[in-house]
């Protein structure tokens, strides 16, 4: 029970797209990496938009490099909503061939009072839940979310995010998530596919992946690690989660009372400082009581620490004199110290 | 109105509505090959189908007669089919216009199915609409402002023809002899208040068509 994708393709610019990938044919895959990293165009193969030769493609044993797009059972989302502007929103959802329950439907994603108005009418948030809904009226065994949340201003996105989480949750089908945002996929993410320049260069589960990688140059992945943690509360004042970590606290912004357990915290690597001590009267929240296990060069002349939080990796980007003030050496007991406004998980 | 401005009202306006209609079922899917296609020979036909365009009518008129000649193919075969002759009828007239109006429905289609997103076309396939359908159903109703200024365009084109008319049809009234035509007998014939009528008639008919097509395309 698998997806199977293996090919390369080298297009007139120069781009160059090799991978050979077999995706779990259950839960969420994200599909991350930067611009320009060819997810999209590895999606658009999956979904038959583009049927490059010397790929092939195989879900669950049967093989689809000879169906076009409209034969393959997808239901995907693109990265605009893609609406026809000359129909209602009752109408781009009847134009899906064999829709039913278009009421229910309607329903589901929110859209009952929006169903004589023109896509020009709507906002970007509301257009999405249109083509969400589309989507969802296709009877498919895969969904393809090309970057659902990246048209979207802050506002719709935060509106968006929890939906499409709870979409994700539901579905009962495997989905596969492109987006160059790690936070928008980190709670429902149960394998990360990781691309750079045409090449797939991470895949497995998100702790794994997060923990594999060495690309300090990428904002991408210059990550610290992925806590993960167990809610506790959440303040409406303050806007911040409490997250159980074994014996020790985080807290996070955003509300995270809906999210799955346990939660997901990336943290990148450039965002945790260490002191020597625990640091009285300063206003960094997060203080967390690690141990150095290594000292790893970041390849820009900086270091990573390697850090254990509580049987959990974590690492820190530290320079060299910092190093040296310290005297780091492995084994060492530290406290990690990172602000709760770098951790903030709101609308992701 | 005396009876042969009448009997020749008639027959252009049936001549531009009958034409219009075949241009209807043959130009989008023409249009649509030819704002997608990638082949070699697309521009060739693109061509072909723009001649009347820069050709005078009367080298069409002139080849056209020749193809419609009783003892030529496609008169042979047309007399065949429906024992009646194809030059100097009726018949041949809508023949011809389809030729001649053909552009003038075709290029106005194919600039606007150039434009269409290419996000919906994604988009429709994704949604599992066959590519048949999607035309039909999704593509052609989205450029209902481009087909309904080609129908008007195709439409006034065929009442203003002249020179193709006079090569194959000559002027046998209420068969061949259409406005522009009449006008062309009325003036040989110095008779200046009948012109003034039939002139002012396609003048008119030209303008409003005009006005309506710029109005439906501005208004986006």
């Amino acid at each position: 029970m698998s997806l199977r994708l293996k090919g390369a393709l080298q297009s007139a610019d120069g781009f160059r797209l090799q991978v050979d990938l077999e995706l779990p044919s259950v839960g969420v895959t994200a599909l991350i990496g930067a611009s320009g990293a060819g997810k999209s165009t590895l999606l658009r193969i999956i979904a038959g938009l583009a049927r490059p030769d010397g790929f092939t493609l195989s879900f669950n044993g049967q093989r689809w490099d000879a169906l076009p797009a409209h034969r393959r059972p997808i239901s995907m989302t693109l990265q605009q909503p893609a609406l026809f502007p000359h129909l209602t929103v009752a109408g781009n959802l009847r134009a899906v061939p064999g829709a039913k329950q278009i009421d229910a439907a309607a329903a589901r994603f929110g859209l009952q009072d929006l169903l004589a108005r023109k896509p020009a009418t709507l906002s970007g948030g509301q257009q999405q839940r249109v083509a969400l809904a589309r989507a969802y009226l296709k009877p498919a065994l895969l969904w393809l979310l090309d970057e659902p949340l990246s048209a979207l201003d802050p506002l719709a996105r935060a509106e968006l995010a929890p939906m499409l989480r709870r979409l994700c949750r539901t579905l009962n089908r495997p989905v596969i998530y492109v987006t160059h945002a790690l936070a928008e996929v980190l709670q429902i993410a149960d394998h990360l596919v990781v691309m750079e320049a045409g090449e797939v260069i991470g895949a497995g589960s998100p702790e794994t992946v997060a923990a594999q990688l060495d690309h300090p140059l990428s904002p991408l992945i210059d990550t610290g690690g992925i806590l993960e943690a167990v809610f506790e509360a959440y303040d409406p004042e303050s806007r911040l989660s409490t997250l159980r970590l074994g014996a020790q606290r985080l807290w996070v912004g955003g509300d995270l009372r809906d999210a799955p357990s346990p939660v997901r915290v990336q943290i990148l690597a450039r965002d945790l400082a260490l002191a020597l001590e625990r640091p009285a009267g300063t206003s960094i929240l997060n203080i967390l009581a690690v141990t150095l296990t290594g000292l790893a060069p970041a390849g820009d002349g900086a270091l990573f620490a390697e850090l254990d939080c509580a049987g959990q990796r974590l690492r820190a980007r530290i320079t060299r004199p910092s190093q040296a003030n310290l005297g780091l050496k492995p084994g060492m007991a530290l406290f990690a110290l990172v602000k709760s406004t770098a951790l903030d998980l709101h609308g992701a | 109105m005396d009876d042969g401005v009448l009997t020749a009202l008639v027959l252009t306006a049936a001549l531009a509505a009958v034409t219009t209609l075949v241009l209807l079922v043959i130009a989008p899917p023409l249009a649509w090959w030819l704002a997608h296609s990638r082949r070699a020979g697309a521009s060739f036909v693109e061509a072909l189908v723009a001649l009347p365009l820069v050709l005078p009518p009367t080298v069409l008129g002139f080849y056209l007669l020749l193809a419609m000649a009783g003892d030529s193919w496609l008169g042979g075969a047309w007399r065949a089919l429906t024992g009646q002759p194809l030059a100097f009828t009726f018949s041949g007239l809508v023949i011809a216009s389809i030729l001649y109006s053909l552009p003038f429905v075709s290029q106005p289609l194919t600039a606007s199915f150039r434009n269409t997103p290419s996000e919906l076309l994604d988009a429709a396939a994704v949604m599992g609409v066959a590519p048949a359908a999607r035309f039909l159903r999704l593509m052609l109703p989205l450029h209902w402002r481009a087909l309904l200024a080609a129908a008007v365009l195709g439409f006034a084109h065929t009442v203003g023809e002249f020179g193709i008319v006079l090569m194959i049809g000559g002027s046998i009234p209420g068969e061949t002899r259409v406005l522009s035509i009449l006008l062309f007998d009325q003036v040989e014939s110095l008779d200046y208040v009948s012109a003034h009528l039939t002139a002012g008639i396609l003048l008119a008919v030209s303008l409003a068509a005009l006005t309506f097509t710029y109005g439906v395309l501005r208004r986006r």
